[in-house]
């Protein structure tokens, strides 16, 4: 036998496991290069799992952030009045509402203004004052709550009263655009599952590819004294490999896709969007994590199907 | 080193491979194990490394019950024995260095080591100046060798070698049995299957025959009977 200093101790203990690391890490990558097609079809699919996941991770990041960045704006709230009502009206309900505890401000907004305010997002090339031959728009306040959660109860009073005719407010319309975005992530989650299942399939048939191209290593292994852990090793590092490289490719196409985003795109929300999904540490080591995850147990699932102790 | 008895192992597809064998093989001994194909010489070096177990009976090598070790602890068993079997080929896409390293670094051996011991088994079987070489440049004098180099490298106590000048030219076949009679002076015991009559006959070490299973011939210093040529 072999003895590395002649004693058992720690220093060799630890270099043993090292030596082993290393053999297995070595072995799982002439694995990867002697099958490049079924390589490159794990790698493709990991990618794909991780990649999807990572997207919508990202998009939710981004909604998350330009909410944030919105704040301000969904702190507010529009009602417009009743088209009978006129300025007194409206300056009477300016008071009521200014003593309302979730209040801060209000601010009355002429008819002839909100006209004034839609005319610029047309642009001058359209009259539409000619085009329509009247002002269509009532009178409306609005209104500046403490906080964008006092914004739904001040909603609710609002709608309540007699002078009212429609309370307009962001805030719902976020929220409806979150449920949304939610219920399409929890679709791509299911979706992700599904790909991450063929993933697996895909990593056992690369293990088990692996298996009969070194039936020969694996018997020499065997009995030269190797534990069935030493056998299936190599195996279980080839997937922990697939896991690194599928994350990687992942990473590089997100990455790749908002640069080519931000360079396309001009200013505005989805621009805005873009930004906010910055690919920070959190979301690589997540990612990373998840691909290797992916890799480490589905081979290890397959190294311990395939491998027997003999 | 190695203690047959009453071993018998039946594979269930017709008559016994082994019935009822009794060997024992006394450690630094030197031992031919002949007879015709399918009289299970096979059959008992892989009951030596627990490839197989017995049907029947009890095997003991290096003081250990064979039959009785816990999967678990056949690696240690295993590292004891050095096995250079006809169709345990070397690995065509390594070098003879990596191929006779690949036995250290399963076993975990730290690369100080692997650079230490794989010179020493390489010069011991003289393929030291084709280390770097691969098996296809290569004769089959000389993977042999390298097969036997790594049988070495783990210096075991105890070396199988099953019909190891099988496909080999005179010349090396005999340079092949010199090695392992070196080898064994140096202390290691060695049990070696052949059909070759020409060296039994040569070197005239303790020759047991088996034939349909069973030993029907243990001779020190014997020959090779030429009808099972």
């Amino acid at each position: 036998m072999v003895a590395l200093c002649g004693t058992n101790c720690a220093g060799c203990f630890a270099l043993s496991w090292l030596s082993l690391l290393a053999f297995f890490l070595t072995e799982a990558w002439i694995n990867l290069r002697r099958h490049g097609v079924a390589t490159f079809a794990t790698v493709f699919t990991v990618a794909l799992v991780v990649g999807l996941w990572g997207a919508f991770a990202l998009l939710v990041k981004g909604a998350q952030r330009w909410l944030l960045w919105e704040g301000a704006k969904l702190e507010r709230l529009c009602v417009f009045l009743k088209p009978q009502a006129d300025e007194q009206v409206a300056h009477r309900l300016q008071e009521r509402l200014r003593r309302l505890p979730q209040v801060i401000a209000v601010r009355f907004v002429h008819r002839e203004e909100g006209l004034r305010r839609i005319q610029q997002l047309f642009g001058d090339t359209v009259p539409l004052k000619d085009l329509i031959g009247h002002n269509p728009l009532p009178h409306a306040l609005e209104i500046t709550c403490r906080s964008p959660q006092a914004v739904a109860r001040c909603a609710a009073i609002l709608k309540k009263m007699p002078e009212v005719d429609e309370v307009a407010y962001p805030a719902a319309a976020v929220k409806r655009f979150v449920q949304l975005l939610g219920q399409v992530r929890r679709g791509a989650n299911v979706f992700s599952l599904l790909l991450a299942i063929v993933a697996f399939a895909l990593i056992h048939n690369a293990i088990r590819l692996s298996l009969y191209g070194r039936r020969n290593e694996i018997r020499i292994m065997q009995l030269v004294g190797a534990t069935v852990w030493t056998v299936r090793g190599p195996f279980i590092a080839e997937g922990f490999l697939y896991g690194v490289f599928g994350g990687l490719v992942a990473l590089a196409i997100l990455g790749g896709l908002r640069w080519l985003g931000l360079q396309t795109l001009e200013a505005g929300y989805l621009r805005g969007a873009l930004e906010a999904m910055v690919m920070d540490a959190d979301f690589v080591q997540r990612a990373l994590a998840l691909a290797v995850a992916l890799g480490t147990v589905s081979a290890t699932v397959a190294a311990l199907q395939l491998v027997k102790p003999q | 080193m190695v203690v047959l008895r009453d071993v018998t192992v039946d594979y269930g597809n017709g008559a016994p491979a082994l019935q009822r064998v009794n060997l024992t093989v006394e450690k630094g001994e030197f031992v031919f194990l002949v007879g015709p194909t399918g009289a299970g010489k096979s059959t008992l070096l892989k009951l030596l490394t627990r490839e197989i177990v017995p049907t029947e009976g009890q095997v003991w090598v290096a003081g250990q019950e064979v039959t009785r070790l816990k999967v678990s602890q056949v690696p240690q068993l295993r590292r004891l024995i050095g096995a250079v079997f006809q169709d345990l080929l070397l690995l065509p896409d390594r070098t003879v260095w990596e191929n006779v390293a690949f036995t250290l670094q399963v076993t975990g051996a730290s690369s100080a080591t692997v650079r230490r011991e794989v010179p020493k088994a390489l010069e011991m079987v003289g393929m030291l100046p084709k280390a770097k070489a691969f098996p296809r440049e290569l004769s089959g004098g000389e993977k042999q060798k390298v097969a036997l180099a790594r049988a070495l490298v783990i210096r075991p106590l105890l070396l199988l070698a099953d019909e190891p000048t099988g496909n080999l030219d005179p010349a090396s076949s005999q340079e092949i049995v010199e090695l392992l009679l070196r080898i064994n002076r140096q202390g290691t015991t060695v049990i070696m299957a052949t059909h070759d009559w020409t060296l039994v006959n040569a070197y005239r070490q303790r020759v047991v025959e088996l034939r349909d299973g069973r030993i029907v011939r243990d001779e020190l210093r014997g020959v090779f009977r030429l009808e099972l040529a």
